[in-house]
C-alpha cells in the first residue's frame, strides 16, 4: 500500500529541502577541506611539480584519518576528495529514508535501495 | 532546488540502469575495448544527436507529449516553477522503456570513459522522455553525482586520482555550479538548449578528434 497525494507531496518537498543542504554542505565542507590542505601542504615547503603529478591518492583509509587529525596537507585533500565522492550518496540514502518512512512509497524506497546498494559495491568492492 | 526543478524519481529510476551499466564499463569492459575507437563512436553519437536538439532548437516546452501508462505507474510526472515563464509547469514523461535501455548505454560509456556521462543523460531526457529543458538537466545534475560516486571508487583505489590537480579543479567547478544554477533559474528554456547544443558540438568533434588521432 502505498501513502496519500498529500503524504507523497510532503515527502517530496522534504527529498528536495533535504537533499539540497546535504549537496550544498557536502560540496563546500569537502572543498573547504582540500583548500586547508592544500595550504598546508605548501606552507610546509611547496611540493614540487614532479611530486604532484606522482602523488597519486592512497586508498588507505585509516592513514588518511590520521594524517587529517595530523593536519598533514595532502591527508586533508585526501579526505576532502572522500567527502565529496560520500555527498551524492549521502543524498541517495536521505531520499530513501524519506520515501520509506514519510511516504511509504515501497516502490521508490526499494528502488531506492538498490540504487545505494549498486552504489556502494562499486564504491567498495569494484576495481 | 527550492523550485524542486530536479525530477527525483526520474533519476532513481534511471539510475538502476546507469549504475549497473557504469559498473560493468569500469569494471569489466574497459579490459578488452579499443579506447580510441570507442571515443570515435561517442563523438559521432554526440554530433548525430545534435540533430533531433536543433529541430526543437525555439521551443520553450515540449509539445504534444503523450502520456506513457508505465510513466503514470511510476509516477514520473510532474510539475515545477519556472522563474522565467512565472508559472507552474505541469510536464508529462513518455518513451520510458528506450530511455531506460538508452540510459544503461550511457552508464558504459560514462564507466569506460570518465567523462560524458551528463551530457548523454540530458540528451536522453530530452529526446525520449521530452520533458522540458530546466527539468533535464537539473535531474541530470543529481544522477551524475551518484553515477560518478560509482565510478570513483575504481580510480581511487587505483591510484589515478591526483590530489594536487583535484583541488583547483573541483573550486572552480563548485563556483561554476553556483553560477549556473542561478543562472539557469532565470534563462529561458530555449536559451539554455542553445547553450546546450553549443556545448554538444564542441565535445563532439574533440572526441571525433581524439578519437581520429588515436587511431592514427
Amino acid at each position: 500500500v502505498t501513502g496519500s497525494k498529500t503524504q507523497r507531496e510532503r515527502g517530496d518537498r522534504d527529498i528536495h529541502v533535504i537533499s539540497s543542504w546535504v549537496l550544498r554542505t557536502g560540496v563546500v565542507s569537502s572543498v573547504a577541506v582540500m583548500l586547508l590542505g592544500l595550504v598546508l601542504a605548501f606552507a610546509r615547503g611547496a611540493p614540487t611539480v614532479e611530486q604532484m603529478e606522482h602523488s597519486g591518492f592512497s586508498a588507505d583509509f585509516p592513514a588518511i584519518f590520521r594524517g587529517a587529525a595530523a593536519l598533514e596537507g595532502v591527508a586533508l585533500i585526501e579526505l576532502g576528495i572522500l567527502m565529496l565522492v560520500l555527498t551524492p550518496v549521502l543524498r541517495v540514502a536521505s531520499s530513501m529514508v524519506i520515501f520509506a518512512t514519510e511516504e511509504r512509497d515501497w516502490l521508490y524506497a526499494g528502488l531506492t535501495a538498490v540504487v545505494l546498494a549498486l552504489t556502494l559495491v562499486s564504491l567498495v568492492v569494484l576495481r | 532546488v527550492r523550485d524542486r526543478i530536479t525530477n527525483i524519481r526520474i533519476a532513481m529510476f534511471l539510475e538502476l540502469s546507469t549504475a549497473v551499466g557504469a559498473m560493468f564499463g569500469a569494471a569489466v569492459l574497459s579490459r578488452h575495448v579499443n579506447g580510441p575507437l570507442l571515443t570515435l563512436l561517442f563523438g559521432l553519437t554526440l554530433i548525430l544527436s545534435l540533430l533531433p536538439i536543433i529541430a526543437t532548437l525555439g521551443e520553450e516546452l515540449p509539445k504534444g507529449v503523450r502520456n506513457d501508462p508505465l510513466a503514470n505507474y511510476l509516477k514520473l510526472n510532474s510539475s515545477y516553477y519556472d522563474h522565467r515563464l512565472k508559472r507552474v509547469v505541469e510536464y508529462q514523461v513518455t518513451g520510458i522503456p528506450q530511455s531506460f535501455a538508452v540510459m544503461g548505454l550511457a552508464g558504459v560509456i560514462s564507466g569506460l570513459l570518465g567523462i560524458g556521462a551528463g551530457v548523454v543523460k540530458v540528451l536522453v531526457h530530452e529526446i525520449f522522455m521530452k520533458v522540458p529543458t530546466k527539468v533535464s538537466s537539473a535531474t541530470s545534475n543529481f544522477m551524475i553525482g551518484v553515477t560518478a560516486a560509482s565510478a570513483a571508487g575504481v580510480y581511487l583505489r587505483r591510484g589515478q586520482v591526483l590530489p594536487f590537480v583535484v583541488v583547483p579543479v573541483a573550486t572552480s567547478v563548485l563556483l561554476g555550479a553556483f553560477l549556473g544554477t542561478r543562472l539557469m533559474e532565470r534563462m529561458s528554456n530555449s536559451h539554455i538548449r542553445k547553450v546546450f547544443a553549443g556545448a554538444l558540438a564542441v565535445m563532439g568533434l574533440q572526441m571525433l578528434v581524439r578519437g581520429i588521432q588515436g587511431l592514427l
